[in-house]
């Protein structure tokens, strides 16, 4: 198998059967990090849309210095917070295709559980994510979130303060 | 800062394992002798339970999306073809169509230039599909 870092390599060389090998690999967890926060099926759907395309188009700015995970999931958290704020400010245009997302295919979580989740900041919830779910390390989760280490400690920490007291 | 605070900075990777041999050392013997740090503990445990309570996998999304990126980078005909067929894809230029001439064009893949010199470009399988 080859590695994500050979991946992006090809890629940058427009092998198509390497991207399709890079986004069948990735695909949930990008989706899934966008959910965490847009909280939309429909609006993640875009945002993983949007994440792939840029990685095609510039896999071949891809460095090394980051591990792949961390790079992808960086634009990924750029585009859906530049989605969030056009959505924010109106300007978003719908997809042509619109659609309702499959219910069984959004996380199944408690209704409380979700509202909680729903009633944290956007900063809070990827932080949750991505060392809870995704299950990365300080520095990684740092990389990605693009803050200091000790930023992503205390977001972690009110985070789960705030839930704590929505649900215990 | 305290130590409980710098222990209770760290318990997150604690709990998923993510924390160096020092640090998780650190960490067990800390929370052996104190009580508020366990309760941290407990409440990290609690919190990551419910934030990872979901790990299936998503095939329709996956696929969906797929389609759209395809088409967004440039490929009108690809919804209407199976998910990874190596047939669809690439348009070569004019000249790569003649029998024997080396393509010296560049290949149209997926919304993006590819310069090829000399040799035609193989996919696996080898398969290209040309578009007028
Ligand atoms: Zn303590």
């Amino acid at each position: 198998m080859r590695t994500d870092e050979a991946l992006l390599w090809a890629i940058g060389q427009a092998d198509r059967a390497a991207f399709q090998e890079l986004y069948d690999r990735h695909a949930d967890r990008v989706y899934r990090f966008a959910l965490s926060f847009v909280r939309n099926g429909p609006l993640a759907e875009e945002v993983l849309q949007e994440t792939m395309l840029a990685v095609w188009k510039q896999a071949d700015k891809f460095r090394g210095s980051s591990k792949a995970t961390t790079w992808i999931l960086g634009i990924a958290r750029n585009q859906a917070h530049g989605l969030l704020r056009r959505e924010k400010r109106g300007e978003r245009l719908p997809e042509e295709s619109t659609f309702e997302a499959d219910p069984a295919e959004v996380a199944e979580i408690d209704v409380r559980v979700k509202q909680a989740l729903e009633s944290l900041s956007s900063e809070h919830q990827e932080a949750l994510h991505l060392v809870f779910y995704e299950e990365m390390s300080l520095a990684d989760a740092a990389a990605v979130l693009g803050i200091p280490e000790g930023t992503v400690k205390s977001r972690l920490y009110y985070a789960r303060k705030a839930l704590a007291k929505e649900l215990l | 800062m305290t130590e409980c605070e710098r222990i209770r900075d760290l318990l997150p990777w604690y709990v998923t394992g993510k924390l160096s041999s020092a640090d998780t050392a650190a960490v067990a013997a800390h929370i052996q002798s104190c009580d508020a740090c366990r309760q941290e503990l407990a409440e990290v445990v609690w919190v990551r339970h419910t934030v990872s309570a979901e790990r299936s996998e998503l095939p329709a999304v996956r696929q969906r999306v797929w389609r759209r990126v395809m088409t967004r980078a440039g490929f009108r005909d690809v919804a209407h073809v199976d998910v990874g067929s190596f047939l669809v894809g690439f348009r070569l230029g004019a000249n790569a169509r003649r029998p024997g001439s080396p393509v010296r064009a560049s290949l149209r893949v997926m919304g993006r230039n590819v310069r090829i010199v000399g040799s035609q470009r193989k996919e696996e399988g080898g398969t290209t599909e040309d578009s007028a």
